[in-house]
């Protein structure tokens, strides 16, 4: 995968029009009218009167695919513009006049998070285990704080893109999107089409990160829109500053834990209360809130728990989905709750755990039960040895207790910080995700294989596990092994490409349709074709009314330590170190170890990207100036010494995004420890602790 | 304005405004799409080309800095042997998963390797300084780019020493 390919950006077919769309100014209000200027020739302006079927784009909750008279947050999309010249496009738009009236926004912030405007509040769930008021009544001490995230970009190699071209008689879209499926069936329904009238190419896919989901819908929808109205091949694609302000991040949190302890440190009781914001609609965030409300206690033993989780509507650019998925959120409200709890306790953070930490074999208070080969103290153990933690957080405490005042020392403060989460593998709720999964193999006379999915290779190098499982099972040479192009004409639907499912679904098909080739192969001549569908319990295997089941097939566990220094004048922590161990089985043997650490260890750079980005209000990301803040990439100059370990046995579990629910509760433990000062928020960026010393 | 260049020793003359953009030209107007837009603001390198020698971020180059300039893309790169060798030893090492930033990377690896025929690890990252690999995959970029000066000859060969 080397220099030249086409990706979206590169894709320009022949008298190819370029579009581009007008964006809400404001973040809530009406628009009261749309003055559009005489166009010239060959000049073409969309709004939502134009949309000849279903104004709405499913991803499963809904949201408008161009606003319609009333506008909920800045950068909302209410007209699209086609034609030949981009930079008179440019200017067509500034002449437009758009009148609002403007009514007052609304923001989830640390103290409107227990907003509970019933207007406001999407969903709620609760559930609950033990006597929670009996323990909290009995509690030698009640430890109660705030824990909030700001939504996450998710900086993506490629902006999003999408190439239209209408014939008069059918849609052809090439789009960068994971979810070709979806996206052609949302594409249909906006254009009053049957789906078998609209066909979509993926192109080449920068890595994405779950980002080229719900807004790849909405762009490509848009060019869609331009092409039909036009009759022209219509291509958009977004600059990074469109793609910043308009498109899905991470929904943002406000997580308050209440801990009842006993004398000796012991977890008696926790009360969780989770806000998610859900921006201005409900995309994906009702399945996020109930997967953060899933993960509230993390892996602690907690006799007695009540969970209560709420969505939150409010003006900001919806939430979408983010590797972490809500559990991130939650394990960074936990982990760090349970570094607050070993500190009161006067206890070191390994200790602490080993103690309150579920065992081997032991029931999650919500959730299932965890297997008797693993759990979160194996991972534990194993990371606390490589990173030398005890000695380490022993030291950075000692010189921490030593300093008289941050102002006076000239040395850089040291922390060291530690996490440990658990990610559920393969949902058994009544909305299966894996549902109808299918892969698709085809051994050709000329014993070449292709291999037919619509998951689209990308920072998994799915294509290039593909191939090593197919070589493996029916000895054939990779390069007689060909992936078909994600074309929704050619290939079968196996759902949108994320991780979890890839790993856990995908890979298995694959080796079930290989398989049968193989046995095939003895009785019937060449060609063979052989799909296989994902068929999920006909009974769901968890109930969330009545809790029986358990809501996830297996478990995989990690456990993140993270060392920083911070520099005592500039404020600007510098990450030395970051040591993690994974058990999610035997997934060495599936991927390759250095597949495996290669891609855990990409998630961590990610995740460390968002520890110190910066965070901004909605109306100001219309005039950041400074890249560095919009581009939260760690480059090679900042990066530190990253080692994975893997510790699994048994069949191969999903990864997921552990690094994501790991590295941003370490990084703060670890900034608590250096300055002194209870960490409660992420990102982190020099200002933020500055403020923190402030107050 | 009228402008004229040379782009991969082509001599070029088009008619744009002075603010437009080396790497609109480079991919929109004369199709050369090697070179790729990431961040649009000189953060992730991805558009990086050699112009009169020197490494440049595309995307911030206007047009009016560009008369009598000699503008080298991925294109012109990727037809030396230099390039082959170091594009074999990017593969064999698992390099870029999704290749988006490869040309911008391979663009300065390729004028470092020009300038010290083995650099360190250290002074690969430090060249690499301008450019992200959205994926993280830093590890195998520095192995790809040592490898080419480890073992060129060995793996030609197909032998190791």
């Amino acid at each position: 995968m080397i220099a030249k390919q086409d990706f979206i950006a590169d894709i320009l077919p022949e008298d190819c029009l370029y579009g581009l769309t007008l964006r809400s100014g404001i973040a809530r209000g009406h628009i009261l009218s749309i003055k559009v200027p005489e166009l010239p020739p060959g000049y073409k302006a969309v709004t939502a009167a134009d949309i000849p079927g279903v104004n709405y784009l499913q991803c499963p909750g809904r949201m408008p695919c161009l606003a319609y008279k009333k506008v909920n947050f800045i950068g909302e999309p209410f007209l699209l513009m086609a034609g030949e010249d981009q930079a008179v496009l440019r200017e067509l738009l500034k002449l437009i006049k758009v009148e609002y009236r403007e009514e007052e926004p609304f923001y989830l912030d640390g103290m409107k998070g227990r907003d509970n405007k019933r207007s406001r509040v999407l969903k709620r769930l609760s559930f609950s285990h033990g006597k929670i008021k009996e323990s909290l009544k009995n509690a030698y001490q009640i430890v109660e704080a705030d824990y909030r995230t700001a939504a996450q970009e998710h900086f993506y190699a490629d902006t999003q893109g999408a190439v239209a071209l209408w014939d008069g008689k059918s849609l052809i879209v090439h789009s960068s999107t994971q979810d070709p499926f979806a996206l052609r069936d949302n594409i249909a329904g906006l254009l009053a089409l049957n789906a078998r009238r609209v066909r979509v190419i993926v192109p080449a896919l920068g890595c994405s990160l779950d980002g080229k989901l719900e807004p790849s819908f909405m762009l490509s929808g848009h060019a869609a829109l331009l092409s039909y109205a036009t009759a022209k091949p219509v291509k958009m694609i977004y600059s990074r500053e469109e793609d910043i302000l308009c498109t899905c991040k991470s929904p943002a949190s406000c997580i308050t834990h209440r801990t009842a302890m006993d004398q000796e440190g012991n977890t008696l009781g926790m009360q969780v209360k989770i806000t998610l914001d859900a921006g201005a609609y409900q995309l994906n965030s009702a399945h996020e809130l109930l997967k953060a409300a899933l993960s509230a206690c993390g892996g602690y033993n907690c006799p007695n728990l009540e969970v209560k989780a709420q969505l939150i509507r409010s003006n900001r650019v919806p939430a979408g989905i983010f590797p972490g998925f809500g559990e991130a959120q939650s394990f960074f409200a936990v982990e760090l709750q349970a570094a607050r709890l070993a500190e009161i306790a006067h206890e070191d953070p390994v200790q602490w755990k080993r103690r309150n930490l579920l065992k081997r074999g032991a029931n999650l208070p919500i959730r299932g039960k965890i297997r008797e080969d693993t759990g979160g103290l194996p991972v534990l153990e194993k990371v606390v040895a490589v990173s030398d933690f005890s000695r380490k957080h022993a030291a950075y405490n000692a010189l921490k207790n030593r300093r008289e005042s941050i102002a006076n020392t000239r040395n850089p403060l040291r922390g060291i910080g530690l996490a440990v989460c658990l990610k559920g593998i393969g949902y058994q709720g009544e909305e299966h995700g894996d549902k109808g999964c299918t892969v698709k193999v085809r051994l050709e006379l000329d014993r070449r294989l292709i291999i037919m999915t619509s998951i689209v290779d990308n920072e998994l190098e799915s294509s290039k596990i593909f191939k090593q499982i197919a070589a493996r099972i029916l000895n054939i040479e990779p390069e007689k092994i060909t992936i078909a192009p994600v074309d929704t004409m050619n290939i079968p639907n196996s759902g949108a490409a994320c991780t979890v499912r890839t790993l856990t679904v995908v890979f298995r098909l694959l080796e079930k349709c290989c398989l049968a080739i193989k046995k095939k192969r003895l009785t019937i001549s060449l060609p063979i074709e052989v799909r296989n569908s994902y068929k999920a319990p006909e009974e769901p295997g968890w109930d969330l009314e009545s809790l029986k089941g358990s809501p996830y097939r297996e478990y995989s566990w990690g456990a993140t330590v993270l060392e920083l220094e911070i520099d005592p004048v500039t404020l600007q922590p510098n990450c030395r170190g970051i040591w993690l161990a994974i058990d999610s089985g035997s997934i060495v043997d599936l991927l390759t170890e250095k597949l495996a650490v290669r891609m855990v260890k990409r998630m961590v750079i990610r995740a460390l990207g968002y520890t110190a980005s910066a965070q901004h209000e909605p109306a100001d990301l219309l005039h950041i100036l400074c890249p560095e803040e919009r581009f939260a990439v760690p480059g090679l100059l900042n990066l530190p010494a990253i080692e994975i370990h893997f510790i699994g046995q048994g069949e191969a579990r999903g990864i997921g995004d552990l690094p994501f629910s790991g590295v941003a509760p370490a990084y703060s433990a670890a900034v608590s420890q250096a300055t002194g000062y209870y960490i409660d928020q992420m990102p982190l960026s020099p200002e933020i602790i500055q403020q923190y010393m402030e107050h | 304005m009228k402008i004229s260049f040379l782009v991969n020793k082509s001599p070029i003359t088009i008619n744009s405004s002075p603010a437009r953009r080396l790497v609109d030209i480079l991919r929109i107007d004369l199709g050369l799409t090697g070179a790729k837009e990431g961040c649009g603001e000189g953060r992730c390198g991805s558009c990086v080309v050699l112009m009169n020698g020197n490494l440049v971020n595309s995307c911030l180059i206007p047009a009016f800095k560009l008369p009598d300039s000699e503008i080298v893309t991925i294109e012109s790169y990727a037809q030396s042997k230099e390039y082959a060798d170091l594009k074999q030893a990017l593969d064999d090492a698992g390099a870029f998963p999704c290749g988006f930033c490869s040309s911008g990377i391979m663009m300065v690896a390729g004028n470092l390797l020009a300038e010290n025929s083995s650099p360190t690890a250290a002074e690969i990252r430090e060249a690499l300084s301008g450019n992200i690999c959205c994926c993280g995959d830093y590890d195998s970029i520095i192995e790809g780019i040592r490898g080419v000066t480890i073992k060129p000859q060995s793996r030609r060969y197909g032998k190791t020493r």
